[in-house]
């Protein structure tokens, strides 16, 4: 099975912060491979080669996982 | 013409969007509800402005909803976020007195490690300054407080005021021992004598 899916996720600088963006990575990375760029006011986080299993959840969950790490961090 | 301070929007593809006025509703308050909710839905925060003048929230229920349960949805989060936007002010507010606490609270112990002179002048200074803001706010209460003590005062001194203690819990040790203890002593000594 070909694995090559891949999105786009932007968070906003003055929201998310870049810790909880990349510890959140390092919680996904067994999922997709990340990239992180930075664009203007925005992380533009990179998606691809995704587990085709979670691949209609991963940037929904990722984004609610980046949203615990800021309060929990 | 001024903008509203909350515009809401439910869109095609069954998400929520709401646009809040930062000024209003505090980034931190919309974290702690936004946090409060991604058992249930998928949350995505977006701003506009520098600083942030507005947040759009887009909250994504986690499960096929209809449109009712959306409605239900964005009102339980508005609710929550007032509750959270009300708890951040009270935070803020008491920020003064709750750092005066602390500090009081270990002034106390380190009372007993000889600290410099420099750190009980730094000490005097922070608790004038607090003591005039907690004054303020005590004059605000004060009133209040004195009508209560005042009913808390009638209710001790009210000389009728009697309680039961069946199990003898309030009598104090020496009564309750100390007449057993002189009768041990004085049998001990006549033995002696003997």
């Amino acid at each position: 099975m070909k694995n090559n899916t891949h999105g786009v996720i932007k968070f906003n600088k003055n929201i998310y912060s870049e810790k909880a963006i990349v510890s959140s990575i390092a919680a996904f990375k067994h999922l997709a491979h990340f990239d992180i760029q930075q664009k203007g006011d925005y992380y533009l986080v990179i998606l691809s080669k995704i587990n085709p299993q979670v691949k209609d959840v991963i940037k929904d969950e990722f984004n609610n996982y980046v949203l615990a790490k800021i309060k929990t961090d | 013409m001024r903008k509203a301070a909350l515009e809401t929007k439910i869109d095609k593809q069954n998400e929520i969007i709401i646009t809040l006025d930062s000024a209003i509703y505090p980034l931190e308050a919309i974290y702690n509800t936004a946090y409060n909710f991604i058992d249930q839905a998928y949350l995505f925060l977006d701003g506009k402005g520098e600083p942030i003048k507005e947040v759009i929230v887009t909250i994504k229920p986690k499960i096929n909803t209809d449109k009712k349960e959306l409605l239900e949805l964005k009102q339980e989060f508005l609710n929550e976020l007032l509750d959270n936007v009300l708890r951040y002010q009270i935070a803020k507010e008491n920020k003064t007195i709750r750092e005066f606490i602390v500090g009081t609270a270990l002034l106390g112990s380190l009372n007993k490690l000889n600290p410099s002179e420099e750190f009980f002048t730094d000490l005097e200074s922070l608790t004038e300054e607090l003591t005039s803001v907690s004054q303020n706010k005590e004059e605000d209460g004060e009133e209040l407080l004195e009508n209560e003590e005042e009913e808390e005062n009638e209710e001790v001194l009210d000389e009728n005021f009697t309680f039961e203690d069946p199990l003898g819990i309030a009598v104090p040790w020496e009564e309750k021992f100390q007449a057993q203890e002189n009768k041990d002593n004085s049998k001990k000594n006549n033995k002696k004598k003997k």
